[in-house]
């Protein structure tokens, strides 16, 4: 007989920025956030604490952004002169798009290194869309993240739907993790593995 | 618009291998008239699963271009078949899990994926169990330490004979 494989449904593999959907919790459609960016002038921030969904948020816009961005570039900001960097590449090239870049973790940019980005993409007619864990003044709030337990439980259902989670426990695990949504599904993480140990 | 699907299996079912072995498995692919495959990858893997970032490692990998498919290649199952390394094997440990899978990916021209990943076992390290492990060395970790074993204490420098 074959073996099987029991994943943890919550192991980074499946959660991680761009595994996962992005869920708004207020009726909120990623075709109205995109709509809210071009009114923007293409400029916009996404505001929220750690582990809120900002980076996830940015990964579900990508493939609607393409419409109308190309190349889309992606850097990580690990610290002032630290960060990661990576394209999107479309399938077909278009000369009515322009280059956006998604910059996550900006507020961790030197001061100037961020108004001197933020007047050169002005100028140069590019697209900037930033996650920061404060607003940063003079660019426009796209989206203020705030999770909730709702948001949790409905991703708990999305990455395991099979799975009994007592709410109460997801409650308790929200808040010990001050509602951050990332540190709460490592904890599950934890929680998985403990109930396979057991049984 | 019905989305391509993809089927992948082992030869006689069998999905625990051990380094060295043949793998050989073949996979199907479910079109409709409309599909157009821009490229074909067939892969055979291993990814860490955990906590962590996701490591991955490529044993086997092969591309199609549309240029080598023809309207008759996924009439048929398509084969796979590669000797397996000898690391990494597979692992279920509680933090980190080393997995073994075999994944096709279909491109479009619209570029958009489809991926179907079919997970086997690579040799057969047993799984990590803290309840087995407390088990079996609960008499040393409880025990007060043997005074022969002193000699070797790495922190007794004066004596100059410690082991490590």
């Amino acid at each position: 007989m074959p073996i099987t494989v029991q994943h943890n449904p919550f192991a980074t593999r499946f959660t991680r920025p761009g595994a996962l959907p992005f869920l708004f919790n207020n009726g909120n459609r990623l075709e109205s956030i995109v709509d809210a960016f071009h009114d923007c002038g293409f400029v916009c921030q996404i505001v929220g604490q750690h582990g809120s969904g900002k980076t996830t948020l940015t990964y579900a816009l990508e493939p609607i952004l393409r419409d109308n961005f190309h190349p889309i570039r992606r850097f990580t900001v690990r610290g002032p002169r630290q960060f990661e960097s990576s394209e999107t590449l479309t399938p077909t090239r278009s000369p009515t798009r322009i280059p956006l870049l998604v910059i996550d973790g900006f507020e961790k940019l030197p001061w100037l290194h961020r108004r001197l980005l933020v007047k050169h993409v002005r100028d140069q007619r590019t697209g900037l869309l930033i996650t920061t864990h404060q607003p940063i003044g003079g660019i426009p709030v796209l989206l203020q993240m705030l999770p909730t337990l709702e948001t949790l439980q409905r991703l708990t259902c999305e990455l395991a739907p099979d799975l009994v989670i007592q709410k109460n426990l997801l409650a308790a695990i929200f808040d010990n993790n001050h509602g951050n949504i990332r540190e709460s599904l490592m904890t599950l993480y934890n929680w998985f593995e403990t109930q396979k140990t057991i049984t | 618009m019905i989305d391509p699907s993809i089927r992948i299996g082992f030869e006689g079912d069998v999905n625990e291998f051990q380094p060295g072995d043949f793998l050989k498995c073949e996979f199907v692919v479910g079109l409709e008239p409309e599909h157009v495959i821009h490229a074909i990858e067939t892969s055979v893997i291993w990814l860490t699963e955990g906590k962590g970032d996701t490591d991955i490692g490529v044993h086997f990998f092969e591309r199609r271009q549309k240029q080598a498919l023809t309207g008759d290649t996924f009439k048929q199952p398509q084969r796979i078949g590669t000797v397996l390394p000898a690391s990494p094997l597979s692992y279920e440990g509680q933090i980190l899990k080393i997995r073994w899978c075999v994944r096709v990916r279909l491109f479009l021209p619209d570029g958009r994926q489809f991926t179907q990943d079919e997970y086997f076992q690579l040799g057969n390290v047993r799984p990590f169990s803290q309840a087995a492990f407390n088990e079996a060395y609960q008499d040393l970790i409880d025990s007060d330490p043997d005074p022969e074993d002193q000699e070797f204490d790495s922190t007794d420098k004066a004596s100059g004979s410690g082991a490590f």
